[in-house]
């Protein structure tokens, strides 16, 4: 069974077998997981530290009755309700230079969800240089400007998303409206690498 | 020299991609760099040589997600 019955029989065999890793379940990566399951696919690894909150539903696939869960663990909930069928690693922790090899170690692509520009930067010395490719999302906040969110290829390894401008830290918000296109251009950027389409 | 920097022709004398960005007023340490089509990572940019006719372009990492 699979989400997405308008799959080819080839589609659904690839984004079955492949394993994805996201990293942070917040704006970018509980919407990224949402997109992808409806994609087809079925092994997600996903790592987050943080619990849900008030402040976290203008954007992120929570409900309000799961305030105070474990990020990893909501989602894990709401995906499941998409398709019953998945094979989810779940990490409730904070990555790091020293663990975050490890956690992903397996995936075929690796999707950046993360919030601060240090994490972001962090994920992005440490990964890029194993080869993989690395699925990124920089720069979304704030409202309108959506032909501003753009992907592209650095590099030979990295897919970039976003504007690249706007930092929450200069008093934009991080909105849902925004953060889905962001998230959007994520999750189709790892199905077009995993079909061979282009990105 | 010249080199091309987010796309457009620059002239520059620096020897390297960290005085580049520096002389930039560039922060090495919140961006992705990438050099003729490579990334180069955060460490290798001291010792990274510019030279005429390279294709420089630099990533800014914002928050947000």
């Amino acid at each position: 069974m699979s989400a997405n019955t308008y799959l080819t029989e080839q589609e659904r065999r690839i984004l079955e077998s492949v394993k994805v890793g996201i990293a942070g379940a917040g704006g970018l990566g509980s919407n990224v997981a949402m997109l992808l399951v409806r994609a087809g696919l079925k092994k997600l690894v996903i790592a987050d530290f943080d619990i849900v909150a008030e402040s976290n539903l203008n954007r992120q696939f929570f409900f309000r009755h799961q305030l105070g869960e474990k990020k990893v663990d909501a989602l894990a909930h709401n995906l499941r309700l998409i398709e019953p069928d998945l094979n989810l690693a779940l990490h409730d922790t904070q990555l790091t230079p020293v663990n975050i090899d490890y956690v992903f170690a397996g995936c075929q692509i690796i999707v950046e969800a993360l919030d601060s520009a240090e994490a972001k930067s962090m994920l992005l010395h440490s990964l890029l240089p194993l080869g993989k490719p690395v699925v990124s999302a920089i720069g979304l906040a704030g409202w309108g400007g959506s032909n501003d969110i753009r992907t592209r290829r650095v590099g030979r390894n990295l897919i970039l998303v976003g504007d690249q401008t706007r930092d929450v830290r200069d008093g934009f918000a991080p909105v849902g409206v925004r953060v889905s296109i962001a998230a959007a251009h994520e999750a189709n950027a790892v199905c077009a690498l995993l079909l061979g389409e282009e990105l | 020299m010249k080199i091309k920097y987010q796309g457009k022709e620059t002239e520059t004398d620096a020897p390297t991609i960290a005085i580049f960005l520096e002389e930039n007023g560039v922060v090495a340490n919140e961006v992705v760099i990438e050099l003729d089509g490579e990334i180069v990572a955060a460490d290798a940019i001291a010792g990274a040589p510019l030279r005429d006719g390279s294709d420089l372009n630099v990533f800014r990492i914002v928050a947000g997600g």
